[in-house]
């Protein structure tokens, strides 16, 4: 063993320890791939992605990824890490290498500037109690501010032809989505902020699927493979901006989305993160899903005294 | 119907649409322990609704995450709907 540290060098190596270390369907829900890992890295922010990794005989077996996020917490702006793509080579598991990464990617987030740091970890998986006690061991508190459930529904019959990736579709102009998302509601506790670089990034993703109604109503979700052995295609709904839609022009622009996304996906999800009116996916027949993810802030600042949101608007990846 | 069809039922339900052994620990978690995906969640509920004709308030379907709590909770939607 010559083990070293250093960031992560390749995406290609990243994912393959990702697929080698989580469980498909339940750790990993989306199939993770270099060309994905190397746009989100590209995100733009004045503020660096992070990943620290350590290598054993110039081999990665744990990193963790950080991606710049601003959001609006309690009305103050702040500058959070979303730390993600937490992995140990199973071969190296129980021996601290998780809890090591963890606090150096916290350390490095201080550094350069982050307020603090945000992440989810599935229910049940062993990630919850390393993350937290990781924290803890580095002076902070990670607190589970909010539970996510699932809402899913069927769009077509699973097919053995492999999701093909689509260009963005953004019928959105950047103006009205940062119009839309200006309009969450300012008693939601932690809203993300967006830059007109940041909104061109996020509508200009490939599998960007993008609908909005003349008064202003948005809604956005990205196609991607799931991790499943089948690799259906499944739209994942990021952005609910109702704006003032009636209940009724809500149900319409759902169904503008959905019919569209039948075309090229299987199945379509979509996040309870408490920001947004959800009864339309409700009447448009979503069910509940069992997955479950917990989100966790750190912030430097101890002080601050954040638990129990009752919504938050942030991408979970 | 009774407890044991119900749940001989549910496992050749679990097996055919996620591909889990139809012998697999009743107890076992079908999502933590097994691995069994979410979209494969929504399959397993919408072919469970069609098999025993009763509608899975979802509530209680992602309450019910094993074998045996689907079979509990299947018996308990079938006695009240006769």
């Amino acid at each position: 063993m010559n083990i070293s540290s250093g960031s992560v060098r390749d995406w290609e190596s990243a994912v393959d320890l990702i697929h080698q270390s989580w469980r498909p369907g339940l750790e990993a829900t989306v199939e993770y791939t270099p060309g994905l890992l190397s746009r989100l890295s590209k995100y733009p922010s004045d503020l660096p992605v992070l990943a620290p990794a350590f290598y054993d005989d110039g081999d990665p077996f744990a990193f963790v990824i950080g991606f710049p996020r601003r959001v609006r917490l309690e009305r103050q702006v702040r500058k959070l890490l979303l730390m993600s793509f937490f992995t140990v080579a199973p071969a190296h598991r129980g021996q601290g290498y998780g809890r090591s990464i963890w606090v150096e990617c916290l350390r490095q987030a201080k550094n350069v500037g982050y307020d603090g740091v945000i992440h989810y970890c599935v229910e049940g998986n062993p990630s919850n109690q390393i993350t937290t006690a990781a924290a803890k061991s580095a002076g902070f508190e990670a607190r589970r501010v909010f539970t996510v459930k699932f809402l899913m529904r069927m769009l077509r019959p699973a097919t053995d032809e492999p999701a093909q990736p689509t260009p963005a579709e953004a019928l959105v102009d950047t103006c009205l989505f940062l119009k839309a998302s200006e309009g969450l509601n300012l008693e939601v506790p932690l809203v993300r902020q967006w830059s007109e670089a940041e909104a061109n990034w996020h509508l200009s993703s490939a599998g960007r699927l993008c609908f909005s109604d003349p008064t202003g109503g948005v809604l956005s979700g990205i196609v991607q493979r799931s991790a499943d052995a089948a690799h259906n295609p499944c739209l994942s709904i990021e952005d609910v901006l109702w704006g003032r839609l009636t209940s009724e022009a809500r149900g319409m622009l759902l169904d503008c989305l959905m019919r569209r996304a039948s075309q090229v996906a299987s199945f379509a999800v979509v996040p309870m993160l408490g920001y947004a009116d959800l009864s339309p996916f409700l009447a448009a027949g979503f069910r509940r899903s069992p997955r479950l993810i917990h989100a966790y802030l750190t912030l430097w600042d101890t002080s601050a005294n954040f638990r129990d949101f009752s919504g938050m608007y942030l991408d979970i990846l | 119907m009774e407890t044991r069809e119900i749940e001989r039922s549910i496992r050749k339900i679990v097996g055919a649409v996620s591909g889990l052994s139809e012998h697999a620990d009743a107890d076992a978690d079908l999502y933590l322990d097994l691995g069994m995906a979410s979209v494969h969640a929504l399959a397993l509920l919408t072919e469970l609704e069609e098999r025993f004709g009763v509608p899975i308030p979802d509530d209680q379907f992602v309450e019910a995450t094993s074998i045996a709590k689907l079979t509990a909770t299947l018996s308990a939607l079938l006695n009240t709907h006769v």
